[in-house]
């Protein structure tokens, strides 16, 4: 069932003991795509040493019964931890969100039409979409949640702080069938994504004999952790689902990286990678709008993909939307001015709803970084400076990609997560090497990379060459 | 509207005239390199403050803004002087034409307007610049009572063009100028306006030269019968209307406050060649100008009477 609580701000998979006191996941099925983001405020004088806690939760679509706009979770409250829990303690939390559950009902809700969870100023006025159970007000007994909460079907709990610990005691629950959310994966799931992406990377850009390897294979673990790691919220069935995150991939020549983790999460069929470049093909050099479905914007021209990104998170936030904008950008990049227009932008204007990642894997196409534009190394302080919430994290690190954008997710300015990489990671003859910014892999060297990457491929190029030949993990298909 | 004869400057007529679109369109929004004021934007800011954007003097990011936003489905209008679109152009091109967005882009003080500040707030390339781009419409009213009905005609559904989904270039002017159109006339973006009938020399004109030549129609007209078109729309061009006039005349003069490669001199000169070749003469900026109040400007550097009509003298000899 669930495994022991990680380390601080990893995912935290629920314990027994909590699924067993919050829900009965006896539901499977498609998750409704939204989180509840309960805040954590600090009670004054109580529970000091406690740790606050994030709770997702993934709701089915078929929750009965209740409208949304009567349910209304608004705080967190501070969860003691594991060696002083107690009942109160653990229904406090669980009160907290029952109580703001405290409504009018759906009998008496004016509204039949789908609705979705807005977060706004840190509360969630449950205005929008989403059925949900009708809850009853007197709960303080955890199992008694059960009925409340019959619809959730995954629970994530995240630490924000340093003790991670999972503080609830169930009392009379059996234990539950938890059943994943189909792209919230754990770290060696996301890994091992991550390596089958690498593999299609390489295979997409030795079919084409062009392309970007070096940052592809760099940026590509922060991506398959945003697209397999439950943040970016999409459908890869309805590309232009109105209530989708947007991502943006600003350093547009990662492409074939980016192309490959689109693939694996069902924007297109991963053979279809083969095609990459060619004529025709849906699959420019560059990210192209309106071909390659699940692209949000042309991109290739550096210094762009920001200042869309807050022109989407402004529009989102003008329609009180609870969406993400998330843009990956690169280090040379910062060397475009205009790029530091959207940057004092977003710090000035407060975008909470923008998280931009650098990919700093410290090579541009004449050289390292760090010789053409030494006062560039020190990114950090650039953005703080400019207003931004700032952390510094090695962007293959999955575990710590995660804490940040769990960071960022309640953080009352945008996010600048500074990813520290390696050019071409996964290849050691490309590793940190800036002439792989781009270049032609051999079919020599195409078989030193499988073999880099666990990836048993015949001598010469036959079927298992080409992208989508290593088969989709079960857990995934 | 205004009142023929009223001194209205276009940048004057622009914001009240956005304004009014928005109350209808919640679409509508704007994003300035700080000079919302100077395209008279008070009231739609007061109006409409969450509709209202100051991105500060970063015209790429106005760009890129206005592209994130309007793929979230607004209608977004970039403001700033013509001139300073010049270093925006890559985000223009990227951002809006690649990715097929409807963005529309204000270049207000176009051409040697903005007189008194001097060449470097001049914008006499902007047409040329927005020209050689696919995908845009560009659009320059030549009286305070056409700016509403060139805004709205922006953003419908109009032949040739669905300007739903389009995105345009409008171009605006600094200086007060009479008006000289009834607020009812029609404004068809696309179809050029005819200004009079004539039958040696086809006149060709948009902004606020259309409004001068009418002015000076009787001192020209002494010189050749002129055939005057306002060409609003200078892409696309109204090929039709413009040869149908130069079956008539044989030769054609453009005048345009802008220099003379890029502009409407150019687009007729590709016209001409690919359909009946007509000798033309451009009256349009040779180089770029100085400081110095408008109207004096227009007639030292060859913007005024005297050029235009010898221009005319001049092409009557090519034939």
């Amino acid at each position: 069932m669930g495994r022991p609580p990680g380390h601080a701000g990893a995912f935290v998979d629920i314990d027994d003991r909590m699924a067993a006191a919050l829900i009965d996941l006896g539901r499977h099925g498609e998750a409704l795509e939204m989180r509840w983001v309960v805040r954590q405020t600090r009670e004054a004088g109580t529970h000091e040493d406690a740790t606050p806690i994030r709770l997702d939760l993934w709701l089915t679509e078929q929750a009965q019964n209740a409208c949304a706009c009567c349910i209304r979770p608004t705080r967190t409250v501070n969860c003691s931890t594991m060696s002083s829990v107690s009942p109160a303690a653990t229904s406090t939390l669980l009160t907290a969100f029952t109580s703001s559950a405290k409504g009018r009902g759906a009998s008496r809700c004016s509204s039949r039409a789908p609705k979705r969870v807005r977060h706004v100023g840190g509360r969630q006025r449950a205005v929008h979409r989403g059925v949900l159970p009708k809850p009853t007000p007197e709960h303080t007994h955890p199992g008694e949640l059960a009925g409340v909460l019959s619809n959730v079907v995954f629970i994530r709990v995240v630490s924000l702080g340093p003790a991670a610990q999972v503080p609830f005691v169930g009392k009379g629950s059996r234990p539950p069938s938890i059943k994943k959310w189909k792209y919230m994966r754990d770290i060696a799931e996301i890994t091992e994504l991550a390596r089958i992406a690498r593999v299609d990377t390489l295979k997409s850009l030795w079919a084409s004999q062009s392309g970007h390897p070096g940052s592809s294979l760099s940026a590509l673990d922060v991506m398959i952790t945003l697209y397999f790691g439950g943040y970016l919220r999409v459908r890869p069935e309805e590309p232009n689902w109105p209530e989708r995150d947007i991502f943006l991939l600003s350093q547009g020549h990662a492409a074939p990286g980016y192309y490959a983790c689109l693939a694996l999460r069902g924007f297109l069929p991963r053979r279809e990678l083969e095609t990459l470049r060619q004529f025709g093909s849906r699959l420019e050099g560059h990210v192209k709008r309106g071909i390659t479905p699940g692209v949000e914007s042309s991109a290739g021209s550096l210094g762009q993909g920001l200042g869309f990104g807050v022109g989407a998170a402004l529009s989102i936030r003008r329609k009180n939307e609870d969406r993400r904008v998330f843009v990956m950008m690169s280090d040379g990049e910062q060397q475009e001015g205009s790029t530091w227009e959207s940057v004092m932008f977003a710090g000035s204007h407060q975008l909470r709803n923008l998280t931009a990642f650098v990919d700093v894997n410290r090579n541009q196409i004449n050289g390292p970084t760090h010789e053409i534009m030494p006062i560039m190394d020190d990114l950090p302080g650039k953005y703080a400076a400019f207003g931004w919430d700032t952390h510094e994290i090695d962007g293959h690190d999955i575990r710590q990609i995660g804490a940040a954008l769990d960071d960022s997710l309640t953080s009352d300015r945008p996010t600048m997560i500074i990813s520290h990489t390696v050019t071409g990671k996964g290849v050691p003859y490309m590793e940190g090497d800036y002439h792989w910014h781009h270049g032609k892999i051999t079919n020599d060297l195409f078989l030193e990379a499988m073999g880099a990457l666990d990836e048993s491929v015949s001598p010469s190029p036959d079927e298992s060459w080409v992208p989508g030949a290593t088969p989709t993990p079960s857990w995934l298909a | 509207m205004y009142q023929i004869g009223e001194n209205v400057a276009l940048r004057t007529a622009f914001g009240p005239a956005l304004l009014s679109l928005a109350q209808e369109d919640p679409r509508i929004m704007v994003v300035t390199a700080d000079l919302g004021g100077s395209v008279n934007l008070g009231e739609f800011k007061q109006a409409f403050p969450d509709r209202y954007i100051n991105c500060g003097v970063a015209e790429a990011d106005m760009i890129s803004i206005c592209a994130g936003l309007a793929s979230e489905g607004a209608i977004p209008f970039a403001v700033t002087f013509g001139s300073f679109l010049g270093r925006a152009v890559d985000h223009i091109r990227q951002g809006i034409g690649h990715n097929k967005l409807k963005v529309n882009i204000v270049g207000s003080h176009g051409g040697i307007s903005n007189g008194m500040d001097g060449p470097s707030a001049h914008a006499i390339e902007d047409v040329g610049i927005m020209r050689s781009m696919p995908n845009f419409t560009i659009v320059a009213p030549s009286c305070a009572n056409q700016v509403e009905n060139a805004i709205r005609a922006s953003v419908s559904q109009s032949a040739p063009v669905d300007l739903r989904s389009s995105p345009v270039y409008l171009r605006l002017y600094r200086e007060p100028l009479p008006v000289f159109t009834s607020a009812t006339e029609e404004f068809q973006i696309g179809r050029a306006i005819k200004r009079s009938e004539g039958s040696d020399v086809t006149l060709l004109a948009y902004g606020p030269h259309v409004g001068f030549c009418m002015d000076w129609l009787a001192k020209l007209q002494g010189v050749a019968s002129i055939d005057f078109l306002e060409v609003h729309t200078v892409q696309p061009l109204d090929e039709d209307a413009i040869m149908a006039s130069v079956a008539k005349t044989g030769r054609v003069v453009t005048v345009e406050d802008h220099f003379i490669r890029g502009g409407l001199a150019s687009a007729v000169a590709e016209l001409l060649v690919s359909r009946r070749p007509a000798p033309l003469r451009a009256v349009a900026l040779r180089d770029y100008a100085r400081s110095g109040p408008y109207f004096e400007l227009r007639d030292s550097i060859g913007l005024g009477v005297d050029a235009v009509s010898a221009a005319i003298e001049d092409v009557l000899t090519l034939t």
